[in-house]
């Protein structure tokens, strides 16, 4: 049997990374006695899996994860043994239970909704800030150089973008929603975005500071959207 | 969070060292404390949280009812630049606490060459660093630890040191202080180090008074108080099964160099090395028994979440019942997907059978530690092993299908000749023939690791000269060329590293000058090769007209009065001297943990006893 558990991190576990975050799971899962299904082979580990990795210093209302359980288990149960484990930041919302194989939660899921708090470096006024969010969603192309250990890669972040709106505006600073598409070709981080915003359509953004939030992680399907828990209906 | 904290955090290298809410972190009101402690280490979170001695205390500190202890590690040196920029305080994990506002702050003396880090610590948490500048509103500054034998170069900077094994210590200490605060800390500062020096195994080092002879060689170190013993001794806990051990450790989410279950299976070793300091202070053999051990593992699986079981101890091998306890937990515990690992094993096929046994996947290589390249040399520090038993332990190993194997070696030895230099690479091809031989093959791979030999004080070779930075480096340039063979990965340790090591070991406390002007000089974390500077240190003698050399080059005679004679592991003089003679002359002391008592004075001087269940039986 397959639990699909939706869960948060807050605060607390804001800097740790998605490696942290599943070590922290599995030793969780370990020390509420879940009957654990196991992988074969001499070092034999969990059966458990992610939709989507979250940034170091990036908190999020809606992380999804299977794990596999080799018994079956009145989920109640099970969710109860768990949530006593968490540690403080780690909550679970929602469930389902699952007892046919489903998709991988990495092959469903195909968006993310954030909500980015960004500081100014100087003052802008609203409508200057919104025309820019406008100018940035009209381009047709959005180019980027992406560097990471492996060397440096340019891409198109346009077709990533799928809505981006300007929730608020301060003196010091803005709020802003984001909404991207995770494809098979990769997607884009929000600081990327912010990056673009401010160097290419100069908003005066300081996005090393901006404190990001992942609200959503759906699955789009003929423009309706579904929560990871509802694919199977 | 305040925003600031966010902004400097997403700037930072591993953020999650500083932000602590790990799994079984322990908050407490500060407002129902009367004694609040803080467990400062002065390396970063990942090798400082895995630390053994700092789990224990943890957990036996924050077991008593009115203290508290908390964490803090040396910040990383980008978040040092942040904090000092933001001219933010140092503060603990768990409550955020600065630790000015705290009541003693604690460091472990791990390392000589983390030093640096101690002193940056208190500037960054804004302490004065001197002893004698700290007022009543300054909390007690206090360390321990290995390195704490001969505390003399930190004498400055400390209020009171802890000798030997703080379990039971430390919650005098905590009880003292609370009893003072509760009545108005009557006497001050003074009065408090009085009634902490009258403890055994606390040295207020205020209160010896240190004299010299001309040419820098102590000439007395003799107490100034009457509350203060001559001599020092060690602390020690007589029975392991009887004091608290952490069955709840913290589980961090940050991948820490010991990441697992670490149990300590029994304390001390006697087998004797006589360059070994771990061999004397830690006297004398004291173990944990099965059934002790065996509920501890059930605890520790239930509240970790850990799979892994590391069985601890300066010589796992011997512990007596060893394969008894290997086959109990592989029996209980393997259906659960957990894995034991056996660190510090001996040179014989017993141990390569254990690690059979427990090492279903042979990805991770086998080590041993012959430790010198010949007979003659291994003979000088009584290192009970022949080119035989590694010879058998290697086939063994080999047959059993491992392919990869690491030789732990020393040079820089007392009496070393460069004939024990190139035994070494000797030893390394042997091992690559018998490789060849059992398998038929020529892949294997073989590390060979060579670090320079640090005399240490409280052992046969506290009184020789250490080998100079240039004769090492020879010994280190001859391995290289006799080592040239891509089977083989030799690497080695910076001879300048192990030379400054050296100074601090032995050094005495007119070396605070040298490490306070280094530090502002910069140095810090200088056992990362990638800030340490030599030339900084250089200049931090010069400045100060003292010579390194005179701490490390030079023989010293017999009668000479070394700035530790004041501090006491239980381990006489006179069996010290006794033990540097047997290694001039090549002589073997065997191991008492079984044997007769070789009289080292441990037993009586701390009226305690070897416990070993296999003497008994
Ligand atoms: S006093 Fe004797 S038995 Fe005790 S540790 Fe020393 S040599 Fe061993």
């Amino acid at each position: 049997m397959k639990l699909r558990i939706q869960f948060t991190k807050e605060e607390p576990v804001r800097y740790i990374s998605h490696l942290d975050l599943a070590r922290a799971f599995e030793r969780a899962l370990r020390r509420a006695k879940l009957p654990l299904a196991l992988s074969e082979g001499f070092n034999p580990h969990i059966k458990v899996a992610y939709a989507s990795a979250l940034s170091v210093g990036v908190t999020s209302s809606s992380e999804f994860v299977d794990i596999e359980l080799r018994e079956t288990r009145p989920a109640e149960m099970a969710l109860t043994a768990l949530r006593q484990q968490l540690p403080a930041g780690l909550h679970i919302v929602a469930y389902r239970m699952l007892e046919t194989n489903p998709a991988a939660l990495m092959k469903v899921v195909n968006m993310a909704g954030y909500t980015l708090d960004v500081p100014l470096t100087q003052p802008a006024g609203e409508d200057v800030l919104r025309a820019q969010l406008a100018a940035l969603l009209r381009a047709e192309e959005l180019v980027f150089t992406r560097t990471s250990p492996k060397g440096t890669r340019t891409l198109d972040l346009r077709p990533f973008i799928r809505e981006l709106d300007l929730l608020e505006a301060a003196a010091d600073r803005v709020k802003l929603a984001l909404q991207v598409h995770i494809t098979d070709k990769g997607s884009v981080k929000p600081q990327e975005v912010l990056q673009v915003l401010r160097a290419q359509y100069a908003a005066p953004l300081r996005e090393d500071a901006a404190v990001i939030h992942r609200n959503l992680l759906g699955v789009l399907r003929h423009n309706e959207l579904l929560s990871p828990l509802d694919v199977f209906k | 969070m305040a925003l600031m904290n966010h902004e400097i955090l997403s700037r930072v290298t591993k953020p999650a060292r500083y932000t602590g809410h790990e799994w079984n972190m322990i908050r407490k009101p500060h407002e129902l404390m009367k004694c609040k402690l803080v467990l400062a280490f002065p390396d970063v979170y990942e090798v400082g949280q895995s630390n053994l001695g700092y789990r224990i205390l943890y957990h036996i500190l924050n077991n008593q009812a009115h203290t508290v202890a908390e964490r803090v590690y040396a910040p990383w040196v980008d978040m040092e630049a942040e904090l000092r920029r933001a001219q933010l305080p140092l503060t603990t994990l768990e409550s955020g606490t600065p630790l000015g506002e705290m009541d003693i702050v604690g460091f472990n003396m791990q390392y000589e060459m983390s030093y640096t880090n101690i002193l940056n610590m208190l500037d960054l948490a804004q302490i004065p660093l001197w002893a004698a500048a700290r007022g009543e509103k300054e909390p007690l500054i206090i360390a321990g630890g290995p390195a704490v034998y001969n505390p003399e170069p930190l004498a400055d900077f400390v209020d009171f040191f802890i000798i030997g094994e703080a379990e039971e210590l430390i919650t005098e200490v905590a009880d003292i202080f609370s009893g003072w605060k509760d009545a108005g800390k009557p006497g001050g500062r003074r009065e408090i180090l009085r009634r902490m020096a009258a403890l055994q195994g606390i040295y207020v080092p205020a209160f010896y008074d240190v004299t010299y002879h001309a040419d820098g060689t102590v000439a007395a170190v003799v107490p100034g108080d009457e509350a203060c013993p001559p001599c020092v001794q060690k602390r020690i806990v007589k029975d392991l099964d009887k004091v608290d051990y952490p069955t709840r450790p913290i589980v961090p989410f940050l991948e820490i160099v010991h990441d697992r279950i670490m149990l300590e299976i029994f304390r001390g070793c006697t087998r004797g090395c006589r360059f070994c300091q771990a061999g004397f202070i830690y006297r004398p053999v004291r173990e944990r028994s099965m059934e002790r051990l065996q509920q501890l593992v059930q605890e520790m699986l239930d509240n970790t979440g850990y799979h892994e079981i590391s069985l601890t101890s300066l010589s796992s091998s011997d512990y007596s019942c060893l394969r008894e306890l290997v086959t109990t937990l592989n029996e209980t515990f393997s259906s659960q997907g957990v894995s034991i690992s056996l660190p510090s094993l001996r040179i014989d096929s017993f141990s390569v059978k254990l690690a059979e046994e427990v090492q279903k996947v042979r990805k991770s290589g086998l080590t041993f530690a012959p430790e010198a390249g010949t007979q003659r040399m291994r003979d000088v520090i009584n290192k009970g092993v022949t080119e035989e038993n590694l010879a058998d332990a290697v086939r063994a190993a080999f047959a059993a299908g491992w392919s990869a194997v690491k030789l732990y070696f020393m040079i820089g030895l007392p009496a070393e000749r460069e004939e024990d230099v190139r035994g070494i690479a000797a030893l390394a091809y042997k091992v690559l023939d018998i490789y060849t031989q059992v398998t038929g093959k020529r892949n294997g791979r073989l590390t060979v690791s060579v670090s320079s030999f640090v005399p240490k004080p409280h052992t046969p070779f506290q009184w020789v000269a250490q080998d100079s930075i240039k004769q090492i480096e020879e010994k280190q340039q001859l391995l290289v060329s006799l080592l040239r063979d891509r089977r083989i990965s030799f690497n080695w340790h910076d001879a300048k590293l192990s030379y400054l090591e050296g100074v601090f070991a032995r050094g005495d406390r007119r070396l605070a000058k040298v490490l306070h002007r280094a530090w502002e000089l910069g140095c810090r974390f200088d056992g990362w090769s990638e800030h340490f500077h030599f030339e900084r240190w250089q200049q931090a003698f010069a400045d100060n007209g003292l010579e390194p050399a005179f701490y490390t080059e030079r023989e010293r005679p017999a009668e000479e009065v070394f700035p530790w004679a004041h501090i006491g592991c239980g381990v006489t003089t006179a069996y010290l001297r006794r033990e540097y003679e047997a290694a001039l002359t090549e002589r073997f002391t065997a191991d008492c943990r079984r044997g007769p008592c070789s009289a080292c004075g441990v037993c009586p001087q701390l009226d305690a006893g070897v416990v070993d269940w296999g003497r008994q039986a």
